[in-house]
């Protein structure tokens, strides 16, 4: 027990009557590595903002170095050497990255005058032991995604922690990236810091970790080393139950064609891009972060210009001006930023699921049948089991797997005949994501042609019926993957050299 | 995790058509607003019951509403829009302008109306490109109209009151003309057509913005821009009816406005852009956008008339207004604040 840096003791916390975490025992030893997993919902979050000292526990002790400690505000965990590295980046975008790192800790003269060499140079020097190069004076908002996790993490290095909680810190960077990420974690390892690593991924647990400890329903499930378990082990453990089969079987019943895209372009962002979807088909977009498939997916609805190239829609050529469009003809796209472009979050469930197909729920006159709104958007929270007690609720109160089906079943509401997914299932637990899935092949069954637009290969691979690689702007390869599933190093091959 | 999801939905269908139980409805934002005027309303009756109830100055409170009101409800669909327009005093005083030099000048009143109309709508098609198209801030283009209509205003009066008292009887009669409800002991209750009307439009507007699926788009539009071009919707003409709904609304009033003074001034309205983003704030409109009803901004403007009528019944000074306007603003956005800041947790 002396090794342990951080322990948990029996830990309570209710938000109203709803009891979050219960009698939670978890502890982090030195230098270690120690993943923690559970559904949306199950806590985690929770249980980190405690640590962190953002929230106060009900019940319940923490003890830092075998020390008893109470946390009253963010400042003093920090000060105590615990640093969370946040879900949601919370950079400015405007100031320059060492600006951003001494963030309301800028290093003044006595006159409190910005010292702005200084900290260029402290900033310089927590690169250079992470071993990465990142101009300091760049502005974060020039940075990519995956470049400004990495000053997240830096800014939390800064501190000089001894325990980094980092929530989902691969959310939404490539692979590419998130080896690198991996790297400075293990990095940081060796220099004597310990690290809570919380993400949905089970593959990546399994890469980093040293131990893995599982949250349900606000319980501890059990705790293990990573060497001791196996995936299906963590799975089980997390839903609760056993998913036998990951993914639906594929389609069977692939038609006549729908879409027909030749030599789409736009310029400075994809050219050439050729391809044909099929009524039930599931069409998998793959690629790295960056490689076009998103902007393709927006230039053909119409949210932005194409420069070049003919669409044709179910045999009758067409280009979509608006969005508007594009839905009044069939052609329907899931954003894959769900909280800027895709929800309006501040409103109800029911007004979110009937937002795309406003039209269908009207007089003549232009009035809203309220009473076929109620039961329509019933109908589609039932189908896709949205967890609320009702459909007045605010979407912005639902954890990230039921706002990313509220999406989806405001998409299929609609009844497209070509419905374009963009990361579907991105920052969604277990049980939402095989939901998500089998929805998504469910509508195919009934012959929506549907593309989908993931960076995770597995689920690329174990849901498309043909895949589609991107790289650089371009399509390299129409890949085949319904009769038998392609490997892995197969599809990359192509989105990388 | 599924089982649990149906069996909280059973329990919730229950709920469904009168989801609202009595927690909601006591902290609805409308409710304590009711609260609120009720008490100014019973505090001036008991301390100043012979002046405050006396139907005169009612009628005066409710007379100089009209103005706010109409104003307020077209800043209350603005701020849904996520939006702001602080034209609209001068919007006002200019178009009031508009149609009383054109009826001195001896142009028929249907001709000065339409004129007057023209120039409103004008500068709520402007304010709509300049933000839509031109994306300017909606802060700094209606600033920067603000200051044009007023301008425009003073130039053509040289800052002179224009009066119409000799123009056609029908419209400065129209402006002053009062429908009598009651007699009670020696109080005549009556109401001006002006108020009336004006209660008329709100109401329509009100039910439109709820219920009709054009208005009610702008909720959509205010509350995410981008969702709601990606959901299909028109959201350039949505904002662009928004402005010149606006305008309307200040056209509306400057009509009311002329036939009753019987004449233009250049100067009315000014600060009327503060009291009507005052009203329809206190009402739940959000800055933001997205949120906002007519309901709230009536009682929004009802609370501010109060409080200056208030003022004067009880021997304040009259100057302090304008600072209670303020602090009301303050309070109300501090007190939205902390509440909305207990109820989103995660």
């Amino acid at each position: 027990m002396v090794n342990d840096i951080l322990r948990v003791v029996d830990i309570d916390k209710s938000f109203d009557e709803n009891n979050v975490l219960k009698k939670i025992n978890f502890s982090v030893e030195r230098g270690e590595i120690h993943a923690l997993i559970g559904e949306n919902g199950a806590g985690k979050t929770t249980l980190m903002r405690i640590i962190g000292g953002i929230i106060p526990v009900d019940n319940g002790e923490l003890y830092l170095n075998g020390e008893k400690v109470v946390f009253h505000n963010p400042i003093q965990a920090m000060h105590a050497g615990i640093s969370i590295v946040h879900q949601e980046l919370s950079l400015s975008p405007n100031l320059s990255v060492a600006q951003n790192i001494y963030l309301r800790r800028e290093i003044t003269n006595s006159f409190g005058f910005i010292k702005h060499n200084e900290m260029r140079n402290e900033a310089k020097k927590v690169f250079d032991k992470i071993g990465i190069n990142i101009d300091p004076d760049r502005m974060v908002g020039q940075l990519s995604v995956g470049m400004r996790q990495i000053v997240e993490i830096a800014k939390a290095i800064a501190l000089g922690p001894q325990i980094m909680i980092m929530d989902e810190p691969t959310s939404s960077l490539s692979e590419n990236e998130t080896r690198m990420l991996f790297e400075l974690i293990r990095g940081l390892v060796k220099s004597g810091i310990s690290i809570v690593y919380i993400s949905h991924k089970i593959s990546e647990i399994f890469d980093i970790s040293d131990r893995i400890s599982v949250l349900r329903d606000g319980h501890l499930i059990y705790t293990k080393k990573t060497s001791e378990t196996n995936s299906n082990e963590v799975i089980q453990n997390m839903v609760g139950r056993e998913i036998t089969n990951l993914y639906p079987e594929k389609s069977s019943i692939v038609g006549e064609t729908v879409l027909e895209c030749k030599n789409l372009g736009r310029f400075g962002f994809f050219n050439n891009v050729s391809f044909i979807l099929k009524k039930g088909e599931m069409l998998g977009f793959y690629g790295l972060v960056g490689s076009g498939r998103t902007e393709v997916a927006k230039a053909l609805i119409g949210s932005d210009k194409l420069t070049s190239g003919e669409i044709f829609l179910t045999g009758k050529k067409v280009r979509f001006k608006t969005p508007r469009d594009a839905i009044k003809n069939g052609v329907c796209y899931l954003t894959e930023d769900r909280k800027v472009l895709g929800l309006f979050t501040t409103f109800s469930i029911c007004k979110n699921l009937i937002s795309a197909n406003l039209d269908k729920f009207i007089t003549k006159m232009g009035f809203l049948k309220n009473k076929v709104i109620k039961e329509e958007s019933l109908a589609l929270s039932e189908q896709m089991t949205i967890f609320s007690t009702n459909n007045e609720l605010k979407v912005i109160n639902l954890s990230g797997g039921n706002q990313q089906k509220v999406l989806l079943a405001k998409w299929i509401c609609p009844n497209p005949k070509v419905l374009i997914v963009d990361e579907p299932t991105r920052g969604v637990d277990v049980g939402a994501k095989a939901l998500i899935h089998n929805k998504l092949r469910e509508l195919t069954n009934q012959g929506m042609a549907i593309i989908m637009i993931t960076s995770e290969l597995p689920e690329c691979i174990g849901l498309s019926d043909r895949i589609a690689v991107f790289k650089d702007g371009q399509i390299t390869a129409v890949l085949e993957n319904s009769k038998v599933e392609l490997k892995q190093n197969e599809v990359i091959r192509h989105a990388i050299k | 995790m599924k089982q649990e999801s149906t069996f909280n939905r059973k329990k919730g269908h229950g709920f469904y058509f009168e989801n609202k139980n009595y927690k909601d409805i006591l902290t609805s934002r409308v409710f304590i607003l009711f609260l609120i005027n009720g008490l100014i309303f019973l505090f001036l009756s008991i301390f100043r019951p012979d002046a405050f109830l006396d139907w005169k100055n009612l009628k005066a409170v409710f007379s100089l509403m009209t103005y706010d009101m109409l104003l307020a409800a077209g800043m209350t669909l603005i701020l849904i829009l996520g939006g702001i327009d602080l034209s609209v005093g001068s919007v006002l005083a200019l178009t009031s302008v508009i149609i009383a030099l054109s009826i001195k000048s001896k142009l028929p009143v249907s001709l000065s109306l339409l004129l007057g109309l023209i120039v409103a709508i004008s500068f709520g098609v402007l304010n709509g490109l300049l933000i839509l198209k031109g994306k300017i801030a909606p802060f700094i283009a209606t600033l920067g109209t603000m200051s044009i209509a007023r301008g425009i205003a003073v130039m053509l009066t040289l800052g002179q009151f224009v009066t119409i008292t000799d123009a056609n009887k029908a419209f400065i009669d129209f402006g002053r003309f009062e429908i009598i409800v009651a007699k009670v002991g020696k109080n005549i209750i009556s109401i001006p057509i002006i108020l009336i009307l004006t209660l008329v439009i709100l109401i329509i507007l009100g039910m439109l913005l709820k219920t009709w699926k054009p208005l009610n788009q702008a909720f959509f539009a205010g509350a995410n821009i981008d969702a709601a071009r990606l959901s299909g919707m028109r959201v350039f003409s949505i904002n662009m009816a928004g402005y010149i709904i606006s305008a309307l609304f200040c056209y509306i009033a400057a009509v009311f406005m002329t036939a009753n003074n019987r004449m233009g001034f250049a100067n009315v309205g000014s600060g009327y852009e503060m009291k009507a983003i005052a009203a329809a704030v206190v009402g739940g409109a959000s800055m933001l956008g997205g949120e906002g009803s007519l309901m709230g901004t009536f009682l929004g403007v009802l609370m501010l008339a109060f409080i200056a009528n208030g003022f004067i019944l009880m021997g304040g000074s009259s100057n302090w207004q304008q600072a209670s306007i303020g602090i009301i603003l303050i309070l109300a956005v501090t007190i939205d604040a902390i509440t909305n800041k207990g109820k989103r947790k995660e």
